[in-house]
């Protein structure tokens, strides 16, 4: 058993296909107030119930809005044992939409579709583009984003001895 | 003696294009910040959690998450630009430039790029381009985003 699956290779990307990541998660309070103050966000409208309803009409009807950046981090995060289980790196994302707020209780899905390849400056893996996709389950779009993978080949890591 | 509300937070008007923020506190990463963003998202690159493993691939111990590193660099920005944001709208021109490790210091600055009125009276679009540093003075992370933020003297409503 080896420690990274072999099917997440740079080579086993099709550009055009689109990748349905099978498990969803449901995203609780204690993931946004945990991360929002993890990461020392200090937004109230994340984490002041008090605030957001003292102001419904400008904060979501009174709920608290879980943080985008957690809302990216779960949907990559759901991406990544199918695309980035045998990343390098990170290399550049762009493009990224919160097309909808996200709400405590709200259960998340991840697409990805492969939309370039491309060699990079080292032999040893090259660059995925994906256009990642967070969903609700009824299909709403709640985040978007290109994301640019290096990772690793087949060709070099897994060459017969 | 006084009593006085401290405000945190800029709003719309605030924002003047090139104004740069050197914002405050920075954030050592350590292992455990890592560890629990990782599992907890169920980020299942090993490079995040398995030493020897990232080790093998030419690092020097286990990497710091790179959705991490972007919420680090993001949080730490947030009193300067966004705490009076209505919605943060998206990311753009996101670039990783450089790989983090557990015990790395990082910074961050922002400068303002752009700002626009926006369709409701009480509120505008600002553009900032934030950048993350580490303890060495290397840009680790540089982003664009555009925030929704609220005025603090909302235009009449149009009729």
């Amino acid at each position: 058993m080896s420690i990274t699956s072999e099917g997440s290779y740079f080579e086993d990307f099709t550009v055009g296909d689109t990748l349905i990541h099978q498990r969803g998660r449901t995203i609780t309070e204690t993931d946004n107030h945990m991360f929002t103050s993890l990461v020392m966000n200090t937004a109230e409208l994340h984490f002041n119930q008090n605030l957001v309803e003292r102001e419904p009409e400008t904060y979501f009807n009174g709920r608290r809005v879980v943080y985008g950046g957690v809302v990216l981090a779960f949907v990559v995060g759901l991406a990544s044992e199918d695309t980035s289980e045998n990343a390098i790196a990170e290399l550049e994302m762009d493009n990224g939409r919160h097309t909808n707020p996200v709400f405590h209780g709200d259960t998340l899905y991840a697409e990805s579709t492969v939309l370039e390849k491309r060699d990079s400056h080292r032999p040893d893996a090259g660059i995925v583009k994906f256009k990642l996709v967070g969903k609700r389950p009824d299909g709403t779009v709640v985040v978007e984003i290109e994301r640019s993978v290096l990772i690793k080949r087949k060709s070099y890591f897994l060459k017969k001895s | 003696m006084a009593v006085r509300k401290i405000e945190r937070g800029h709003y719309f008007e605030d924002f003047e294009v090139g104004r740069v923020f050197k914002h405050h506190w920075g954030r050592t990463i350590n292992e455990g910040d890592n560890s629990l963003f990782t599992s907890v998202t169920m980020n299942f690159n090993p490079v995040y959690f398995n030493r020897e493993y990232a080790r093998s691939l030419g690092f020097n111990d286990i990497i710091v998450n790179h959705m991490l590193v972007l919420n680090v660099v993001f949080g730490l920005s947030v009193e300067d630009l966004s705490e009076r944001a209505i919605a943060h709208l998206g990311y753009e021109k996101v670039k990783f430039l450089g790989t983090v490790y557990p015990g790395d210091t990082l910074t961050s600055q922002s400068e303002v790029l752009s700002k626009r009125d926006a369709s409701r009276p009480d509120r505008g679009v600002v553009r900032f381009r934030t950048s993350g540093f580490n303890q060495r003075g290397e840009k680790v992370l540089e982003y664009e985003r555009p925030v929704l933020i609220r005025k603090r003297n909302p235009a009449p409503a149009k009729e």
